[in-house]
């Protein structure tokens, strides 16, 4: 046998299915279909008689056999089905094969491939035609109320009726799942059993076939009640009905019985028989109430939109009686701008699955009054099982009284709530019961914070609050209250509040009683404080120095502080009442009267200049008085005249000491010989003393100003202003020399300034003087004048005598003569020495002199290194000149001057280093500047000293400084012209060890 | 034999310089009055002229600017002395051939003269 495909298989398995559906299609005596994937064509009908036996897909199904009243369902079922693949259930209603309704549970399984698709449906359908019958008839057979009363209890009842049928041999027909259960039996054994056999009692069983002998004799339902006891629920009291079940000829054919389980009702009617009474009496006491109250009750049918008034709900809104009215009606007499808004609350009430409540406050305008009221309308909405709204009734009030009277308390309210004084009202324990906003403030309650949980200990200190209840609160009077001052406290903060307290007792209208205490606040600080003010202000008034007095507006004195009467000469009471014109003095007065009076008339306030008059010395006190006219707050009426005033004495007696001060200085500097002069702090000439103008005649050689630089020499004019511009900017000392014409002649002058300043450091003015100094510039340039030519006169001589000397050592060499030779040379060496002196002081006579003369060139550096090095190194028998020259350009300026440079390092490096044997000179470029370096490795300059190194005619000095012989001019020539070369010169040293001499040139000089 | 003109208003100058000369064989016509200097070298014509530059009454310079202007004398070198080494420039500004400062070593003049007629 092979093994068949897995397809084979399948279909197998399906034939197989099919062959068992088949079979059990026959065995049942259900109704059996088959329909489409989609339920839209039945594939397949086997009516049983029931219905139409079909074979032949039918598209029509639905109309063909489903009641029309129950299609709507049975497709929603199917829908759903469908939608979830379940299976489909629902008792609906067929038309049958006669074409009158029949009932049937019909159930359909989807058959699904394996992919989970639907194939088809495969449904049965039982007839329960009968079984719905019966239900029905049972129904049918209880009256209105109480069908209606089960059918509520049905719903919320735990307990299932017990439905059954007894066929006329007493026998069970039918017996619902409730009975069996109830019985503790399945159908089969119970169905077709009589009572006893299904667990009756005798006595039970026989009024039971009584019964139903009555019910077959008088065709009449039989109800009865009966306690017997329950499989599970125990023992239980039943309610039951018996009916007869009709036959076509009329004949009772059977009697259905329903039972139902009333144990628990039965103990809650009881309960609610007590309950109506109860409700009966509560309902008159209401309409009693209503009626009182004047609340009207209205009640609106849904379905009609008719509105059922009282008379008294008419009479609110207007209509006249007995008039019909209806819901749009009604709304056309509600304020027009509160219909909205009551329309808007009614739908709302009536959405299904609200709570259907309604509580509104709104205006009605009467229709035959035209009166505006105020309403209050409350209503509730029922709603059916549907859930649907079919009644909606409730009360109206009239709240016009109501709401006038609230609006005024809110009007009231809001005006204490935010006065600007603090409101509180208190029990009479003290509890709070209101506090407005200005006091919450005061006392520290937060806006938001429950004062009523205060009470006035919160707001006092223990000994105040003492004093308070002690004092304070028994001595309100009823009628007129209490006023006074209170300290009391913020909560928060805990400080003290002076306050000014008014109570008064809140008395009840009606019986007069005391039930609580009003209190208005008023807080005190800001008065107090301005009282201090007033009193600082006052104080200081009084004691001021300067005068102050107050007249009316007629001048009489109304106030005179202390330095006033001293001033005036007038005692304590003396002043009063006294005019302002008593003591002035007569051209005072007669200003006050011409000017002062129309000045503060016309502009409120006058200064100037007044003389008092001393009543008691006659002394005339000169015054800088501020005069004011006072109007009156409210009336601007003029009403006083205020003054202030200061005694002038003090200041005009500092004048004239500051006058005579001042002539004094003017006297003295005028004495003076030398020129003395004052500026301005921006540089402008403000002063200058009579020896100038007794130098300078003339009006136009008057120096203010900036005047003065047209007096100088032309050459010295531009840089005495440059040099003086840069002293007021820097405030650094002025001092120059520069010649000033005098007549037809200029004579020198050394001038010097210094800068004034304040306490801030700020200059104030500069103090200048002129020193004559032409003799002495004179002298200096005879001075230079004679050392020029003396050194000129002195070389001459030193020419010959070292041509002598070295002729005369050529000759004796010639001859054979060296010893005299040798002897002649030392001769030239010293020559040379005198030499070198008369140079020296020749160079310094033209620095002096500002002569010194410099012949530029560009030549390399290098080169002339080396010449000067080679030139030394002859004569140097001892020192080893190294070179290291890394500077290989070319430099601009005096060669043979720079050669003077750089002779006077290597023989000071030698002459230095007694004990050395060797000497660096190097030569390197660093940024922009050439630099030039000798090293000794000598005796070394100490580091105070090596600044002064390069000063005129100072000398090295040392243990052994009488070895080293010169004037001290070498390098104060040297550092002359390497200054003049816009260069640098410098020593770095380490005494012991040797001294580096550096001097550097800017490499931009090459490029001029 | 080289003969030079030599003027300076010192005597002792010239009497010590025309001795170094005369070590050397040339032969001196000396000066003691610089207005002389044009006059003489027209008419000795020389192979050198060595100069002061301050004469009394006259300045060297002007001399060699003449020297040079004048049509016979004026491709004789001049050798310039002076005590200031900053008329250098001036003086060979002014036309001298050399330039030698105050005071001088005998062999520093006589390499500048042995240079300068050698041309």
């Amino acid at each position: 046998m092979t093994q068949p495909t897995q397809t084979n298989f399948s279909t197998q398995a399906i034939a197989e299915r099919e062959g068992r559906f088949r079979a059990l299609v026959t065995a049942t005596s259900d109704i059996i279909y088959i329909m489409s994937p989609d339920w839209t064509v039945l594939q397949q009908l086997d009516g049983r008689g029931f219905l139409p036996d079909t074979a032949e897909p039918t598209e029509d199904w639905l109309q063909k056999y489903i009641f029309p009243q129950d299609q709507p369902a049975v497709k929603a079922a199917i829908a759903e089905a469908i939608q979830n693949k379940t299976i489909f259930e629902l008792e609906h209603r067929v038309l049958r094969t006669d074409g009158s309704p029949g009932w049937t549970l019909s159930r359909a399984v989807p058959i699904m491939d394996e992919q989970g698709r639907i194939t088809e449906w495969f449904g049965t359908a039982t007839d329960i035609t009968e079984r719905r019958q019966i239900q029905e008839v049972l129904l049918a057979s209880n009256d209105l109320a109480e069908q209606q009363k089960r059918f509520y209890e049905t719903i919320t009842g735990s307990t299932p009726d017990l439905i059954y049928v007894f066929g006329l041999d007493y026998r069970f027909t039918y017996a619902n799942q409730a009975l069996l259960t109830m019985w503790g039996k399945t159908w089969d054994t119970a169905v077709g059993k009589g009572l006893r056999e299904n667990g009756y009692e005798e006595w039970h069983a026989q009024m039971h076939e009584r019964e139903i002998d009555q019910v077959r004799s008088d065709k009449k339902p039989v109800r009865g009640v009966v306690s017997f006891p329950h499989a599970i629920l125990g023992s239980r009291i039943y309610d039951y009905i018996l009916t007869p079940v009709f036959g076509e000829d009329g004949e009772v054919t059977a009697v259905a019985g329903t039972t139902r389980d009333i144990t628990e009702i039965r103990n809650a009617e009881e309960q609610l028989q007590v309950l109506n009474r109860e409700l009966h009496a509560a309902q008159e006491q209401l309409n009693f109430a209503l009626n009182a109250a004047g609340i009207g009750t209205w009640d609106l049918d849904i379905a009609t939109q008719k509105v059922q008034w009282d008379d008294r709900c008419r009479e609110l809104f207007g209509f006249p009686p007995h008039v019909e009215t209806n819901y749009q009606n009604v709304l056309s007499y509600v304020h027009k701008d509160d219909r909205n808004r009551v329309d808007k609350a009614v739908q709302a009430a009536l959405i299904p699955g609200s709570d259907g409540r309604y509580d509104l406050r709104y205006r009605t305008v009467g229709a035959t009054d035209g009166r505006l009221r105020w309403v209050h309308c409350k209503g509730r909405a029922f709603f059916d099982t549907g859930g649907q709204s079919y009644r909606f009734a409730g009360t109206v009030q009239d709240v016009t009284d109501e709401v006038i009277a609230r609006r005024r308390e809110q009007q009231l309210l809001s005006l204490v709530r935010y006065n600007n004084d603090h409101m509180s009202i208190a029990d009479m324990q003290g509890r709070m019961i209101y506090m407005n906003e200005s006091a919450k403030q005061l006392l520290g309650v937060g806006p938001d914070e429950d004062y009523t949980r205060f009470s006035s200990g919160d707001f006092y200190d223990a000994d105040e609050l003492a004093r308070v209840q002690q004092h304070v609160l028994p001595a309100i009077d009823p009628e007129k209250g209490w006023k006074g001052i209170n300290r009391l406290k913020n909560k928060n903060t805990g400080e003290v509040i002076p306050c000014e307290v008014s109570y008064t007792l809140v008395t009840d209208l009606d019986t007069g009683e005391v039930i609580g205490r009003g209190a208005t606040v008023r807080d005190l600080r800001p008065e107090l404080k301005a009282r201090a003010e007033l009193q600082r202000l006052a104080t200081m008034v009084d004691v001021s120095e300067d005068f102050s007095n107050y007249c009316d507006i007629e001048g009489r004195t109304l106030y005179l502080n202390q330095s006033g009467k001293e001033l005036i000469g007038l005692g304590d009471e003396e002043f009063k009442g006294v005019s302002l014109y008593n003591y002035h003095s007569e051209p005072s007065n007669r200003l006050i009267q011409q000017t002062v009076i129309p000045t503060i008339y016309r502009e409120g306030r006058w200064t100037g200049r007044l003389d008092l008059v001393n009543q008691k010395t006659g002394e005339v006190i000169p015054i800088h008085k501020q005069m004011y006219l006072i109007r009156e707050e409210i009336t601007n009426e003029p009403v006083a005249i205020a003054g202030i005033a200061r005694d002038l004495r003090p200041e005009i007696q500092a004048r004239n000491a500051l006058n005579k001060v001042i002539r004094e200085m003017a006297f003295l500097a005028d004495s003076i010989p030398a020129v003395v002069w004052t500026s301005t702090p921006g540089g402008q000439l403000d002063y200058v003393n009579k020896r100038w103008h007794d130098l300078h005649p003339g009006k136009e050689s008057d120096p203010l100003g900036d005047a003065w630089s047209g007096n100088l020499h032309p050459d010295d004019a531009e840089r005495a202003k440059l040099t003086w511009q840069k002293a007021i900017t820097s405030g650094e000392p002025y001092r120059i020399e520069f010649r000033v014409r005098e007549e037809n002649d200029y004579r020198w002058y050394l001038v010097q300034a210094l800068p004034l300043r304040d306490d801030e450091g700020k200059i104030m003015k500069w103090y200048g003087t002129n020193t004559d100094i032409h003799v002495q510039k004179e002298l200096q340039a005879q001075k230079d004048n004679f050392l020029g030519v003396a050194s000129h006169e002195l070389k001459t001589p030193v020419t010959s005598i070292k041509a002598y000397a070295q002729v005369l050592e050529r000759v004796f060499r010639n001859n054979g003569d060296e010893k005299s030779a040798d002897l002649v040379g030392k001769m030239d060496r010293q020559v040379n020495r005198l030499n070198s002196l008369i140079s020296d002081l020749l160079d310094v006579t033209k620095i002096n002199s500002g002569r010194m003369q410099f012949n530029e060139s560009t030549f390399s550096f290098s080169e002339l290194v080396t010449e000067t090095v080679e030139d030394i190194q002859r004569t140097a028998l001892k020192h080893i000149i190294r070179r290291e020259l890394k500077y290989d350009g070319e430099v601009s300026g005096d060669r043979d001057r720079l050669g003077q440079v750089i002779i006077n390092l290597l023989t000071n490096a030698i002459k230095y280093s007694p004990d050395a044997s060797r000497i660096m000179i190097y030569t390197q470029q660093e940024n922009d500047e050439i630099q030039l370096c000798v090293q000794d490795f000598g005796i070394g300059i100490s580091p105070e000293k090596q600044d002064k190194v390069f000063e005129q005619f100072y000398r090295v000095s040392g243990t052994r400084e009488h070895t080293f012989p010169g004037l001290g001019l070498g390098l104060y020539i040297s550092a002359e012209i390497v200054r003049r070369m816009g260069g640098r010169i410098w020593v770095t040293s380490t005494e012991g060890k040797g001294s580096t001499f550096c001097f550097s040139l800017p490499l931009t000089i090459t490029n001029r | 034999m080289k003969r030079i003109l030599l003027a300076d208003d010192d005597d002792g100058i010239i009497d010590a310089t025309r001795m170094m000369l005369e070590l050397e064989n040339y032969e001196v016509i000396p000066t003691l009055q610089g207005q002389r200097i044009l006059e003489l070298a027209q008419k000795e014509q020389p192979d050198l002229i060595v100069m002061d530059i301050w004469m009394s009454g006259i300045d060297g310079r002007d001399i060699c600017r003449m020297l040079k202007n004048t049509l016979q004398v004026q491709t004789i070198p001049v050798l310039m002395i002076s005590a200031s080494r900053e008329t250098r420039q001036s003086a060979l500004d002014a036309g001298a051939t050399d330039f030698i400062e105050k005071p001088f070593d005998i062999d520093s003049l006589l390499e500048k003269v042995g240079s300068l007629l050698s041309k």
